[in-house]
C-alpha cells in the first residue's frame, strides 16, 4: 500500500514527516535510531510499549563468547549498548581467560528495569529523534514495477501516517507471536506485552518472504524462596574492563561491589517430572512449528537429545539490584505451569521456591535474510532496513550489531551515500551480516567465535581498532574520542617498537622471573619482546628487568602484549585475511545471466541467480554452489577481463 | 561450451585410434561427415544426431565438401550429462593410421568443433562435477603412466581412495575442533568436554596418518616417475656396454679407448614390471680433459639422485679409487657388479667386497655383457631396491603428486605446531586457528578448498585429448 492509497482510510491522518521511521525499540532499532539520530537525520522511533524499550524479556545478561565482541564492536562504531550496559552493570566477568586471547569474552549481569530507564533517557536527550509509542500495521511503499518497491512510510494501528525516506524495521520476537505454556496459547508478545499485528503482512504482501521461528524463557522465582546455601556461587571479576572504549580511556573501571550468581545442577527428579509430561510438550506433540534455536535448546531438549547426559547446569541470576526476582539460565521450557511447579521444585535449594514469571515459548514471524543485501537494506523494497530477530538472529548484542549497521545504511541511503558494508574480516558484525545475507538460517541465529574465520584479529580488545575508524566515516565518533583513539593506537605502536629494541641479559633477576614459569634463562642479551613471546611470561611480569618503561594503561599494554605474543599467528591470520579480500574483491557484474555461463551446475545457477552476490567471495558461501562452480566463475571472470567470451555465445 | 575434440589415444601406430569431441550439439555438428551404415539399434537411416546416449553405430566417415570416404568407423554417442566430461560427447573408432586420424580430425575442426585445448576434456569433467580435484589429478598419472603398476596405483587415486583417507582424517580434526570449540562456547558449563587429552590424541593420530600418506610418496613417485638407476663405475669399466644391452641398440658409443662416454645418456624401460630410466655417466676418474671432467661433476650427481646404483668394477680395477668414490654415495643404494667376468676375475675381488661391505654395500655379483652370464642378477638387483623403497602392492593407498606431499607435511607441521600450543598454554583458540590451517591444506587435496592458481596449474599439465 502506498501513501496515497493509505491516506483514502477511514479516518487516517498525515502524522509527520522524517528522514528515517526506525519501528521497534529493542536493541536493534535502538541503535538504528541512535546512529541516524547522530548522523543528523530528522529520525522517529517507533516502539508499542515505552516502559518496555530496551526490554531484556529473557536473560538479564549482556556480553558472553563472541557476543561480549559484538557489544565492543557496536560501542567502537559509536553505538549505545556498551554505554548504557556499562551504567547497569551489577556483576561483570570475563569469560575464557585461559583459552587465548581471541576467546576473551566480557559478559555482564544487568539491572534490568535501569537498563530499559537508562537506555530510555539516552535516546530521549538525543538531538534529531522522537520517540513515538504507537503500534505500526503497515510498510507503505511505492510500487516500482517489476516486483521491486521504494519506501514511503508507516501507518500505525490509530490510522496515523508517517513520511519517510527509509525504514528500519526491528521487530524482535513481537510480529504474529503467540506465546506457549503446554496447551495454553496466548497471543502475545513477550512479556506479557502486546504483539505486532499486520506489519508482517504488509511486508509479505511486497513479496518479501515471510518464515516463523520460535524461542523461548525460563521462569523467574523469587529469591527470597531459594536456599543458597547449597548451591555453588560465582562472584564477578572486579579487574574487567568496562564495555565502552569511552569509558576505558577514560579510566573507569567496573563496578568493586558486585552481585553474586549461583548454579545448581538438575536432580534426577527434574529429569522424572520431563519426561512424565512429554506428551504435554507442545515441542513434541507438534503444536509448535516454528524452528528453535539448536544453541539454546529447551531443557526438555537438552534431556531428550543429550541422552547420555542425567544432569544439567542451571544458573540462577538477579534481575537487578531493587528487585527479588532470579533468572533460571538453562531452564527454559514450553511445558504447561503446573509442570514447571514441579520442576522448578525439584532443583536442590529450590524445593520451595516460588514462581513470579512462568516459562514460555514464543512463536514469531520474521523475514527471510537472504533476500537483503549486506547493507541490511532490502532487495526487494529500496529503503527498507531490517535488524535483529527479524532477520533471523537471536540475542540482543546481534540485534544491536545489526541495529547500528541498518541505522548506519538508512542514514547514508537517505544521504545518497554508498553504504558501509563490514567484512569478516573486520568484525564478528560483518560475519553476523554476512552469514545472514548470504547463507540465511533455519534457526534462531546465535553468534559464537567459531563463526569468525579470523578469530585472532577479531578481539574484544581491539574493537576499537577495526571499527572506529569505521564508525568515524559514518559521522558517529566525535572529534574528541576519534583523537584519543589515535593516540591510543601512536602508544601502542610505540611501546610495541621499544619492546623490540629493549634487551637485557640473563640478570639474576630475569632468571629468577624466567624459572617462576618454568622457563630456561637466555644464555646472552634478549629482547622484551622475544621474552614475552615465551609461554607463561607476561607484560607485567617483566616490570623489573625493563625499568625505563613508561607509565601506560592496561588497555595499551594488554594490545601490545597480544601483539607480540601472537606475531606468528597473526601473521598467519593477516595472510588469510589476503586471499579472503582478494575473493571478495572480485566483483560479479549485477547483470551476469548466470544461465548463460556454461559449466556452472543447475543448482549453483539457480542460486547465484536468485542471491546475485555481489563478489566471487560471496558467491562462495552461497549453499549450493561448489568450489568447482567458484572456478568456473573465477574463468568467467578472467575471460571479462580478457574479451574472450566463454560464455558459449 | 563450443565443442572441441582431439585425438584420445596415443600418437604412436596402433590398430585402431579413438577421437572424441564434446560440446553441446557436438552430434549435430558431426552429422555431415558421418554416414550411418548401421545402429546398434539395427536402423540404417539414421542421422548421428538422432542418436541417443550410449547407443553406437557402423558408419562411413566422409569429407562433406569433397564427399570422398576418410574411413570406416564406429561412432558412439554420450548424452549430458551422462558422459565424461558432462556435456554432449562423441567417441569415433577409426582405423590407427595417422594419416586417417588427421583427415578426420581436419573435416571436425571444419564442422566447428575445434581443437582442444590441454586437459580440457577432464577441466570440463571438473567443472561438470563430474570429478573432484583429485580424480582429475588421477586422470592425468593414468594418462602418464606407462607401466602396469602404476596405472594400478593411480586407479585407486581415482577411485577417490585418497579422498576417502584424507576426508576420515579430516572428520577427526573436526570432532577435535569441536571439542575445543565447545569449551570456547560454553566457558560458564562444567559439563563441557575440558578432555585437552583426547584432543591431543586425534591431533597425534592424523598427524600419523598424513604423514603416513606423505611418505607414500616415495613409492607412488617411484610408480609414476620411474626409478632411476645409474650405471656408475671408472673409465672402461663397461657401462655403456651394459646400457646397449640393456636398451637392446647401441645409444652409447662404445670404444676401447677410456672416457668415451662424455655425457649422461637416459632411456627408459621396465624391468620386472618395474617403469626404470637407466642413466649411463661419464667415468669416474680424475680428469684433466675440461668436458670430461663436467661429465664426472654430472655422473656424481646423476649416481646421487639415483634410486638404485650399479657400479661397475673391471678386472684390473684399484682398490683405492674405489673405496673413495662409494664414501661420496649412499652406500646402501649401491650394488657392485664385477664386470667383463668373461675376461677374467679382479684380483682384489675379495678385498674390495671386504672394503665395500664395511662401507655398508650389500649388493654383489659377477657378470659378463657379453657372454650374457649372470645377467638375470640386475632384474633381482632393481626388485629389492623398489620392493626397499616400498614400491610394490600398487592397491595401497599411494600419494602420487608432490603437490599432495608437500600439502600434507604443512598439514603435520601445522598439526606439530598445535600440539606444543596445547602444552605450552598458549591458548585452545590459537590451537583452533592453526588446526583450521591444517585442514586448509589438506582441502586443498580434496577440492574442498578452492585455489585459482592451482586449477590452472594442474590442467595446464594434462595432454590434450583427455
Amino acid at each position: 500500500m502506498d501513501i496515497n492509497e493509505a491516506l483514502k482510510i477511514e479516518h487516517s491522518y498525515e502524522a509527520g514527516q522524517y528522514d528515517v521511521a526506525v519501528v521497534g525499540a529493542g536493541h536493534a532499532g535502538c541503535e538504528a535510531a541512535h546512529a541516524c539520530a547522530a548522523m543528523g537525520l530528522n529520525t522517529i522511533l517507533f516502539t508499542l510499549h515505552l516502559d518496555s524499550l530496551a526490554n531484556l524479556p529473557c536473560n538479564p545478561s549482556i556480553g558472553g563468547t563472541a557476543k561480549g565482541q559484538i557489544v565492543r564492536e557496536v560501542d567502537a562504531l559509536g553505538g549505545v549498548m556498551g554505554k548504557v550496559a556499562d551504567e547497569c552493570l551489577i556483576q561483570m566477568r570475563m569469560l575464557n581467560r585461559t583459552k587465548g586471547p581471541a576467546v576473551h569474552s566480557p559478559r555482564a549481569q544487568m539491572d534490568r528495569t535501569k537498563y530499559s530507564v537508562a537506555m530510555k533517557k539516552l535516546l530521549e536527550d538525543t538531538d534529531n529523534l522522537d520517540i513515538r509509542q504507537a503500534h505500526v500495521t503497515a510498510l507503505l511503499a511505492s510500487d516500482e514495477g517489476d516486483g521491486k518497491y521504494e519506501v514511503t512510510g508507516v501507518m500505525t494501528e490509530s490510522k496515523a501516517v508517517y513520511r519517510a525516506k527509509a525504514v528500519v524495521i526491528c521487530s524482535g520476537t513481537y510480529m504474529e507471536s503467540r506465546t506457549i505454556r503446554g496447551e495454553v496459547i496466548i497471543e502475545s508478545g513477550p512479556d506479557g506485552l502486546p504483539r505486532s499485528v499486520g506489519l508482517s503482512k504488509s511486508l509479505s504482501e511486497l513479496g518479501i518472504p515471510v518464515l516463523r521461528f520460535k524461542t523461548g524463557t525460563p521462569v523467574r522465582v523469587n529469591a527470597n524462596t531459594i536456599d543458597f546455601s547449597q548451591m555453588q556461587v560465582q562472584e564477578g571479576e572486579t579487574d574487567c574492563p568496562p564495555f565502552s572504549f569511552d569509558n576505558e580511556m577514560q579510566g573507569k573501571g567496573v563496578p568493586s561491589e558486585q552481585t553474586p550468581c549461583y548454579s545448581v545442577w538438575t536432580s534426577p527428579e527434574t529429569r522424572e517430572v520431563i519426561f512424565d509430561n512429554m506428551d504435554r510438550s507442545p515441542l513434541y506433540s507438534g503444536v509448535i512449528k516454528g524452528t528453535g534455536p539448536r544453541y539454546c535448546p529447551s531443557i526438555e531438549d537438552k534431556f531428550v537429545k543429550f541422552q547420555d547426559k542425567t544432569r544439567h547446569q542451571i544458573f540462577i541470576e538477579p534481575m537487578g539490584n531493587n528487585t527479588k526476582e532470579m533468572y533460571l539460565q538453562g531452564f527454559s521450557t514450553s511445558l504447561p505451569e503446573d509442570v514447571q511447579v514441579q520442576m522448578v521444585h525439584s532443583l536442590p535449594g529450590l524445593e520451595n521456591a516460588v514462581i513470579q514469571r512462568s516459562a514460555y515459548a514464543i512463536e514469531y514471524d520474521l523475514i527471510e535474510p537472504t533476500t537483503l543485501k549486506s547493507s541490511l537494506e532490502s532487495k526487494i523494497v529500496a529503503g527498507l532496513f531490517t535488524a535483529g530477530q527479524i532477520n533471523g538472529s537471536s540475542g540482543y548484542e546481534e540485534a544491536a550489531g545489526q541495529g547500528i549497521v541498518a541505522g548506519i545504511n538508512a542514514g547514508r541511503y537517505v544521504q545518497g551515500k554508498d553504504a558501509i558494508i563490514i567484512d569478516r574480516s573486520q568484525g564478528y558484525i560483518g560475519v553476523l551480516v554476512d552469514d545472514l545475507v548470504t547463507k540465511g538460517t533455519n534457526e534462531p541465529y546465535r553468534m559464537m567465535t567459531s563463526r569468525a574465520e579470523y578469530r585472532l584479529f577479531l578481539r574484544y580488545d581491539n574493537a576499537d581498532k577495526r571499527l572506529t575508524p569505521v564508525g568515524y566515516e559514518a559521522g558517529l565518533i566525535s572529534e574528541e574520542r576519534y583523537e584519543a583513539f589515535k593516540r591510543k593506537y601512536e602508544a601502542v605502536a610505540s611501546e610495541y617498537d621499544r619492546l623490540t629494541k629493549t634487551f637485557t641479559g640473563p640478570t639474576p633477576q630475569l632468571v629468577q622471573i624466567l624459572e617462576s614459569v618454568d622457563q630456561v634463562p637466555p644464555s646472552s642479551g634478549v629482547s622484551m619482546a622475544e621474552l614475552i613471546r615465551r609461554p607463561g611470561v607476561t607484560y607485567d611480569m617483566l616490570a623489573p628487568v625493563d625499568k625505563d618503561r613508561p607509565q601506560l594503561t592496561s588497555d595499551i599494554t594488554r594490545e601490545v602484549e597480544t601483539d607480540i605474543k601472537y606475531e606468528g599467528y597473526l601473521k598467519l591470520e593477516e595472510e588469510k585475511i589476503n586471499k579472503f579480500t582478494k575473493l571478495e574483491k572480485k566483483v560479479l557484474p549485477s547483470d551476469i545471466d548466470y544461465s548463460k555461463i556454461t559449466g556452472l551446475r543447475l543448482e549453483a545457477r539457480q542460486k547465484l541467480d536468485k542471491m546475485k552476490p555481489v563478489s566471487l567471495g560471496q558467491a562462495s558461501r552461497i549453499s549450493g554452489v561448489s568450489p568447482a562452480d567458484i572456478t568456473v566463475l573465477l574463468v568467467y571472470l578472467e575471460s571479462l577481463k580478457g574479451g574472450a567470451d566463454v560464455s558459449g555465445n | 561450451m563450443e565443442p572441441f575434440c582431439a585425438l584420445s589415444t596415443p600418437s604412436g601406430v596402433s590398430g585402431i585410434a579413438v577421437i572424441r569431441a564434446s560440446g553441446e550439439g557436438v552430434s549435430l555438428k558431426a552429422d555431415k561427415a558421418v554416414k550411418i551404415l548401421r545402429t546398434t539399434g539395427e536402423r540404417t537411416d539414421a542421422a548421428l544426431s538422432s542418436l541417443g546416449g550410449y547407443e553406437s553405430c557402423y558408419a562411413r566417415f566422409i569429407d562433406p565438401e569433397t564427399n570422398t570416404t576418410i574411413d570406416d568407423v564406429v561412432v558412439t554417442v554420450f548424452k549430458a550429462p551422462h558422459s565424461y566430461t558432462g556435456e554432449d560427447m562423441i567417441e569415433i573408432s577409426c582405423h590407427g593410421g595417422q594419416a586417417v586420424r588427421q583427415e578426420i580430425l581436419r573435416v571436425l575442426y571444419a564442422l566447428g568443433i575445434r581443437p582442444a585445448l590441454p586437459g580440457e576434456f577432464t577441466k570440463t569433467a571438473f567443472i561438470n562435477g563430474k570429478m573432484d580435484l583429485t580424480e582429475a589429478e588421477a586422470v592425468m598419472n593414468v594418462i602418464s603412466a606407462d607401466s602396469a603398476r602404476a596405472l594400478e596405483a593411480s586407479n585407486t587415486q581415482l577411485m577417490g581412495k585418497l579422498k576417502e583417507r584424507i576426508t576420515q582424517a579430516e572428520d577427526k580434526l573436526y570432532g577435535a575442533l569441536s571439542s575445543i570449540e565447545m569449551m570456547i562456547e560454553f566457558p560458564e558449563h562444567d559439563d563441557t568436554p575440558e578432555n585437552t587429552k583426547r584432543i591431543e590424541d586425534i591431533l597425534k593420530g592424523v598427524r600419523e596418518e598424513y604423514m603416513r600418506l606423505a611418505q607414500s610418496f616415495g613409492r607412488g613417485r617411484l610408480l609414476t616417475e620411474r626409478m632411476k638407476i645409474a650405471i656408475l663405475g671408472l673409465p672402461n669399466s663397461g657401462k655403456s656396454t651394459l646400457l646397449n644391452f640393456l636398451a637392446g641398440f647401441d645409444r652409447a658409443i662404445v670404444t676401447d679407448v677410456p672416457g668415451t662416454t662424455r655425457d649422461t645418456l637416459e632411456f627408459n624401460t621396465e624391468i620386472e614390471g618395474i617403469p626404470v630410466t637407466f642413466v649411463d655417466t661419464a667415468g669416474i676418474r680424475e680428469t684433466e680433459d675440461s668436458i670430461e671432467a663436467m661429465g664426472v661433476k654430472l655422473a656424481i650427481g646423476a649416481a646421487n639422485e639415483a634410486d638404485l646404483v650399479l657400479y661397475l668394477i673391471a678386472p684390473e680395477a684399484p682398490l683405492e679409487n674405489i673405496k673413495e668414490t662409494v664414501s661420496g654415495l649412499d652406500a646402501s643404494k649401491v650394488c657392485v657388479l664385477f664386470s667383463k667376468s668373461d675376461a677374467g676375475q679382479n684380483p682384489l675381488k675379495e678385498q674390495i667386497e671386504a672394503e665395500l661391505v664395511a662401507q655398508g654395500v650389500t649388493g654383489f655379483a659377477s657378470v659378463s655383457v657379453k657372454e650374457e652370464t649372470n645377467t638375470d642378477i640386475i632384474g633381482k638387483f632393481v626388485k629389492q631396491a623398489y620392493e626397499k623403497a616400498g614400491g610394490l602392492n600398487a592397491s595401497d593407498i599411494t600419494v602420487l603428486s608432490s603437490r599432495h606431499a608437500d600439502l600434507l607435511k604443512s598439514a603435520c607441521g601445522k598439526l606439530d605446531e598445535a600440539l606444543a600450543i596445547l602444552r605450552d598454554d598458549l591458548g585452545v583458540d590459537v590451537c583452533s586457528q592453526v588446526i583450521r590451517s591444517a585442514l586448509d591444506d589438506s582441502g586443498l587435496i580434496t577440492g574442498r578448498v578452492v585455489s585459482d592458481e592451482l586449477v590452472e596449474n594442474i590442467f595446464s599439465r594434462f595432454c590434450i585429448g583427455k
